[in-house]
């Protein structure tokens, strides 16, 4: 038994058709997304049962397909030792594009959505945890809308895995991203197959909490389930039209707290769990992103547009942890306002959180990486040494993260400047850029406070699609993957051509062989 | 008694030198056999060319009837070593020099124990020590402090302006009676160094030794001619480790500190651990450098390299583009005499703070030892025994050599200039100046 296991995990097993098991990280992480998926449609289903019947049954025959084939697969691919860096970012790319294929397919195959674009839109939204919709939101049935709401819980956790457990791990002793203080987040992932079961444990109690509390708050089961997904994701998808102006304040107070939570992350939560909530004050990132709370709630206070505190508080807390949700139509508001939390949009939650945006922590090192600068221009002499929670970082770090910064706002200006081209205006363009690429949807003029896609054109939700793919994975892996595909097509063919050599070569060999040998005696 | 002193570096020599110089056996070990000759020459000492941790060596040089092991290497493990083997060959006490940080404290105190370290010295905090001590009385020469703090001796070379140039020490004397809250205990003119009497007039450029009660320090200093508190902006030039304890007590201390080091690697490492300091990175002779770094705009400059050519030339440029103080950190004292002449305020070696905890030690009997650079002055620290004839006996009774003065009596943690009238008990503590050929004398009076 125990050599059998051993066997499948090495790949010596056999498909049927006599191919060997492939060891891939990449078909590893699409298998299990399949699954995890087929459950979520299946769960989706069943809620819906009661409601609208035959998307109940849609939802649950597309699920346990997409079930059956994830687990099937799963059995037929394996871990291989050691993943490259190539190979994960690479995979990381791959993974969430084929996602994406996966759940717009559902869409079309369940008659939610019958325009492929639509469809493409409404899975990106989704998994990128993007607060925008293409689907006519009343009219959908509950199915569809826990199916939804599932879809940005799945991306969530999926950009948190990457994120914080297999991006770290495989770069360790390279290229470490700067999460927290090295100690910090070794305590939370010492390894993967622990740190991937904490970050699971972490993100389910947190789902399961915010869904008793909006239960707690008043909230149909209904309404709870599918806000509490979207919440703990911060997806910011409502099962209303009009998202949170529809409830009265005690929806709205539980979703600012766990808005707050969720655009913290996990290493908030991981520090309560440990009873270490004192500790967590000296990171230098949480204090930021409540300064950047308070900042940016004051602002809109005193702004002029008649705001209380609950309402900007909720608007602000939205916005920094790039859910989504709304009470007010804020994108008409005064251009203090509206700018503060445009600043507050792309600066996004922090690092550990499954929001978006360039992050707090980011944007603290940024900040530092400018001072740093500027006293080298003013004293060449001086060694200036950026730190990070007391801890120096060095020039390397700072170097790539000068670099990811570049990328993210080349990919912002790019994106706003298309999105202008496909007929939006600018100020629209810039703000929709850099919503999308934060993940967090709404934005002033085409989409609105609410995430409505209706007034937008279709080479602008494309564009959309791309823009919250670029904000979901990181970008290392967008290029890279876009490098696979290219790579790909050149190394088929060198593969082929070796092939073909060496047949020849065989065959050649057996020509040889047959021939009769003459002895030397003659 | 028999020394063995393992290195003859900087400290290495300058410890047998001061033993030998008081009649102590000395064999000194080193691996350098050039450098062992010139000592050879120089001191009267026994040299032996090998390692410390070789029981051979240590053999030739003696170990089996020896009763002071001295490892004063710039090497921890060597140091340690050897001061174990010693310890295992019978030597009764063990003086270690210790540089890592990791191998002092209370953590390394079991470690230290195993290897027979008796005495643990680091010459760099010293010296770092010795500076900061400077720093609080801005220019002054030398500081000692003596008697848990209450008693201060500051060095001082007098100033024209200085209001006590000019005086004898009777008119300073008959000045502040009837209580004084300071004494002239050595003048050192030229190259002559002597325990004044009441006759003696100051004079400018006397470099004067003063014993004052630490509640009296702000007038002494007034008196003398000095400033008093810290200094708010210090240039240290130079990463090394006397540097980087030094700025990590004056930024602890709110000074701002900027500190020059010319190695990359080193100058990021500095600027890591060092949250408050700015680290510059370049040569400590770079004139634009220090240009840059507005030189002008500090209290005090320290060079405190390695390399006394750099560190003097660097105090020379920092005092004409208008520094406050310079201190310059010398290894070589050749030419000792002439800095002071040239614009350097004030020299240190790091064999000095290091020789006074040596001769503390080897002496036993007493509770500090201050040595100077400049003169051969000692300021012991001695407490009157309980069965010393010492005990209840007037000052003026005791029938001291002329070349020992009483300067403070310190009784119940609390100080007093010593007068002629004052009475001794047992258990004072003494403050005296006394020439090195006279040490021995006083050890016993009091013992």
């Amino acid at each position: 038994m125990r050599r059998r296991t051993a066997d499948r995990e090495a790949g010596a097993g056999v498909w049927p058709l006599g191919l060997p098991r492939t060891g891939s990280w990449t078909l590893v992480g699409l298998t299990e997304a399949v699954s995890v998926l087929g459950l979520v449609a299946v769960f989706s289903g069943l809620v819906g049962l009661g409601d609208d019947n035959g998307d109940a049954l849609a939802f649950t025959t597309a699920g346990v397909v997409l079930t059956l084939v994830g687990f099937r697969g799963r059995r037929r691919v394996f871990r291989p030792p050691g993943p490259t860096p190539h190979s994960v970012i690479t995979g990381t790319g791959i993974l969430w594009g084929a996602m994406i294929g996966l759940v717009a397919s559902v869409y079309l195959a369940t008659g939610t959505i019958v325009r492929l674009d639509n469809a493409v839109v409404e899975a990106a939204a989704g998994l990128t945890t993007t607060a925008v919709t293409a689907l006519p939101v009343p009219e959908v049935s509950r199915a569809v809308l826990v199916w939804r709401a599932g879809t940005s819980w799945v991306g969530g956790l999926a950009a948190i895995v990457v994120s914080i457990v297999v991006l770290p791990q495989v770069l360790r002793g390279t290229a470490l991203p700067v999460f927290a203080t090295r100690e910090r987040w070794l305590e939370l992932v010492p390894n993967y197959a622990t740190g991937q079961r904490r970050v699971a444990a972490l993100y389910g109690g947190f789902t399961l909490a915010c869904i008793l509390a909006y239960l707690g708050s008043g909230l149909s089961p209904t309404d709870a389930l599918v806000h509490g997904l979207s919440t703990a994701s911060t997806g910011g998808f409502s099962t209303n039209p009009d998202s949170f102006a529809a409830y009265g304040t005690g929806p709205r107070a539980v979703a600012t707290g766990a808005m707050i939570v969720a655009g913290a992350g996990l290493f908030l939560m991981w520090g309560v769990f440990r009873g270490r909530a004192r500790c967590l004050w000296r990171s230098q990132e949480l204090r930021l992103y409540f300064a950047i709370l308070v900042g940016a709630t004051v602002i809109l206070v005193t702004g002029g547009d008649g705001l209380g505190i609950a309402d900007a508080l909720f608007t602000v807390v939205s916005i920094a942890s790039t859910t989504g949700f709304a009470t007010r139509e804020w994108t008409t508001f005064g251009s203090a306002a509206v700018g503060a939390l445009l600043v507050t949009a792309g600066v996004g939650s922090m690092l550990s959180s499954a929001g978006g945006g360039i992050r707090v922590l980011r944007a603290r090192l940024l900040m530092a990486y400018g001072r740093r600068e500027l006293r080298r221009q003013l004293d060449p002499h001086a060694v200036v040494v950026t730190r990070h929670d007391d801890q120096p970082l060095d020039d390397r770090t700072l170097d790539q993260l000068g670099g990811f910064s570049v990328a993210h706002l080349t990919v912002v200006g790019c994106g706003a400047l298309l999105l202008a081209g496909a007929g939006m205006s600018v100020p629209s363009g810039v703000w929709s850029a850099v919503s999308a690429v934060s993940t967090l949807g709404p934005a002033p003029e085409a989409v609105g406070a609410f995430g409505h896609l209706e007034g937008v054109t279709r080479p602008a939700r494309l564009l959309l699609v791309v823009l919250m793919l670029a904000g979901r994975v990181p970008i290392l892996s967008l290029l890279a993957s876009i490098g696979f595909v290219l790579r790909f097509n050149r190394s088929t063919g060198r593969r082929a051509r070796r092939l073909s050599r060496s047949l020849r070569r065989m065959l050649q060999q057996r020509r040889l062989d047959r021939e009769p040998r003459i002895s030397p005696d003659g | 008694m028999h020394v063995i002193v393992v290195g003859a570096g900087e400290v290495g020599s300058y410890v047998a030198h001061r033993l030998s110089r008081e009649g102590h056996d000395i064999a000194l070990v080193d691996l350098d056999t050039d450098r062992l000759l010139d000592m050879g020459g120089e001191l009267d000492v026994l040299t032996v060319t090998g390692s410390g941790t070789h029981p051979s060596t240590l053999e030739l040089a003696g170990v089996d009837r020896s009763e002071l092991m001295v490892a004063v290497t710039s090497d921890d493990e060597v140091n340690l070593v050897a001061s174990l083997i010693a310890k295992q060959r019978g030597v009764e006490r063990s003086i270690v020099r210790i540089e890592a940080p990791e191998l002092r404290g209370k953590e390394a105190a079991k470690l230290l124990k195993v290897f027979g370290a008796d005495l643990v010295i680091d010459p760099d905090q010293e010296t770092a020590h010795e500076i900061l001590e400077l720093l609080e009385y801005p220019g002054a020469s030398e500081v000692a402090v003596m008697a848990h703090g209450e008693v201060i001796v500051i060095g001082v070379r007098l100033s024209e302006q200085a209001p006590l140039v000019g005086r004898s020490l009777s008119e300073v004397a008959a000045e502040h009676e009837p209580d004084w809250e300071f004494l002239v205990g050595s003048i050192t003119r030229g190259d002559q160094t002597i325990i004044p009497r009441g006759d003696h007039r100051l004079l400018a450029d006397d470099l004067v030794r003063v014993v004052c009660e630490r509640r009296a320090r702000n007038r002494v200093s007034k008196l003398l001619g000095l400033s008093r508190g810290m200094p708010h902006r210090v240039l240290l030039l130079g990463g090394g480790r006397t540097a980087e304890i030094l700025a990590r007590s004056l930024a602890h201390r709110g000074v701002e500190v900027v500190m020059v080091e010319r190695n990359p690697a080193r100058a990021r490492q500095l600027a890591e651990v060092l949250n408050d300091a700015l680290v510059l990175e370049g040569e400590i002779t770079d004139a634009k450098l220090l240009e840059e770094a507005d030189i002008s705009r500090f209290d005090v400059v320290a060079a405190l390299t390695g390399e006394d050519d750099a560190n003097i030339l660097a105090c020379l440029y920092a005092k004409s583009g208008g520094a406050g103080e310079t201190i310059a950190v010398v290894h070589r004292l050749a030419l000792l005499s002439l800095l002071g002449e040239a614009g350097v305020d004030v020299v240190l070696s790091p064999r000095t703070a290091t020789a006074n905890g040596v001769l503390r030690f080897v002496r036993g009997d007493v509770a500090a030892v201050a040595t100077f650079l400049l003169g051969e002055t000692e300021v012991l620290e001695l407490e009157i025994g309980p069965e010393s004839w010492a005990d209840d006996t007037l000052v003026s009774e005791l029938g001291l050599p002329k070349d020992v003065l009483i300067g403070a009596v310190v009784r119940d943690g609390k100080a007093r200039i010593a007068r002629g009238r004052s009475r001794l008990r047992g258990r004072d503590h003494v403050v005296a100046f006394a020439m090195p050929g006279s040490v021995d004398e006083v050890s016993r009076l009091f013992g």
